[in-house]
């Protein structure tokens, strides 16, 4: 059947497309669906270029030819208070040399619905748009919950940064010798008194990381009793 | 720009210079964010601050390193994370690039804070098409570069991309010519 036509009454049509417009070669305004002219009540007659801002494509030289031709999602922003998005496609229409507007407004919240005094007898049975809002709804929750954990952690982390930055400085200063080491035999902490306690000519922070089976061994040239050094630190 | 972009430039630095490199480059870039989460939108200067934290970490120029961004973005974050989305984008090169214009305004819907490039593609032949990007951001060109070599390779052919303007020279918005 590659010539049938399909022939809608006005009404049946409306139900398939509520938010349809045609216009003319002169970019005019001729037929609006009737969920459309809910939104946008005073469309006719106008060019729509006074009613709407093209966002995509945004950067063309638009004209009835380029419209009709444009293979491409549309989305446009009606201009004034209203800011209503629409999402669609243009068809051209042989028979009538007219351009249709076959499309749904968008929303990002059920809110912004009912602001706009719609319900759901006003989108086609098809329109998935508003099952799409329940999706999107569940993910800002989602999103809404791990930005809190995030912060939860990050200010968790943040205090367990000062915690550990206080028992340094305890530690660094305590009258007892302390020395650290972790499973690999690296310096994890160590304090001044240690330092003090083998003579060891380097402030504490710099010799984290070293690694005591070799450190010993490395800096007994430093002591003067290098053998007995090395005997006493094997012992810790 | 949404997390996923700075998420995706921690997982290319990961992957190609490990994770003490990553953390430095975020020493570096003086960023104090844990974590990005993909869906949610983070100051541009986070995005640019980071790829130039990486350049000086790695000794590559800020050029070399959006073009290596470019490829893993298309390579491994697309691939990976919107494999099917990036395979209905079309069963050739050239049948991507002429789909390329719809790819970021459909995004765009479902993600109100995106500022997406615009694409429109021209002169369309069997074996090249010219790109016109649009873009309120500045210094990217290069990360477009990237994102074309990456669909190049994506697709199996080498390609061969010629910048024919570019807003550094007074045009608009660029062009790339795309042949292969
Ligand atoms: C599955 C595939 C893709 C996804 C999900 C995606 C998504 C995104 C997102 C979320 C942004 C950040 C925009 C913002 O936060 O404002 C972005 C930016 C960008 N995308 Fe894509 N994109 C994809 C593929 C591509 C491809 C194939 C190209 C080009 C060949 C491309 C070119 C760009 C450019 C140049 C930017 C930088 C923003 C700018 O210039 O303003 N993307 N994209």
């Amino acid at each position: 059947m590659p010539n049938q036509k399909f022939i809608f009454p006005e009404q049946q049509f409306n139900r398939l497309f509520p938010f349809y417009f045609i216009i003319d070669s002169d970019l005019k305004v001729l037929r609006v669906g009737k969920s459309l002219s809910k939104l946008l009540p005073e469309m006719e007659q106008k060019k729509i270029d006074e009613i709407f801002i093209f966002k995509r494509p945004g950067h063309d030289e638009l004209s009835f030819q380029t419209l009709g031709q444009l293979n491409q999602l549309i989305i446009i922003e009606s201009k004034g208070a209203e800011r209503i998005t629409l999402r669609g496609q243009f068809e051209y229409l042989d028979d009538s040399n007219h351009l249709l507007f076959a499309g749904t407004p968008w929303f990002y919240s059920m809110d912004q619905v009912k602001a706009k005094k719609l319900t759901l007898h006003d989108f086609a049975i098809n329109d998935p748009m508003i099952d799409l809002l329940q999706v999107l709804k569940t993910e800002e929750i989602v999103s809404g919950e791990v930005k809190e954990l995030l912060e939860h952690m990050q200010r968790q982390k943040n205090e367990s940064q000062t915690t550990a930055q206080r028992l340094g400085q305890l530690i660094t200063n305590l009258q007892a010798g302390i020395l650290l080491e972790d499973e690999n035999r690296k310096i994890v902490l160590t304090n001044n008194t240690f330092c003090q306690m083998f003579g060891i000519p380097v402030p504490p922070e710099q010799m984290v990381g070293w690694d005591c089976s070799l450190s010993a061994e490395q800096s007994k040239h430093l002591f003067t009793e290098s053998e007995a050094f090395v005997e006493k630190l094997q012992t810790y | 720009m949404y997390g996923i972009v700075n998420k995706a430039i921690q997982d290319l630095v990961v992957k190609e210079f490990g994770t003490t490199a990553w953390e430095k480059v975020k020493v570096r870039s003086g960023i104090d964010v844990d974590f990005f989460i993909s869906n949610q939108p983070y100051d541009d200067s986070i995005t640019y601050s980071l790829a130039q934290a990486v350049s000086e970490e790695t000794g590559l120029t800020l050029s070399q390193v959006l073009i290596a961004f470019g490829e893993f973005w298309v390579l491994h974050t697309g691939k990976e994370k919107y494999g099917s989305l990036m395979e209905a984008g079309g069963a050739s090169l050239r049948e991507f690039l002429i789909n390329l214009p719809n790819f970021h305004s459909r995004i765009m819907l479902i993600y109100p804070n995106l500022k997406p490039p615009e694409f429109r593609v021209s002169n369309v032949s069997e074996n090249s098409v010219r790109v016109h990007y649009f873009s309120e951001r500045i210094g990217l060109q290069d990360f477009v570069r990237g994102l074309l070599q990456g669909l190049g390779k994506l697709y199996d052919l080498p390609v061969e991309i010629e910048l024919l303007q570019s807003r550094d020279d007074g045009s608009d918005h660029e062009i790339y010519k795309i042949s292969w």
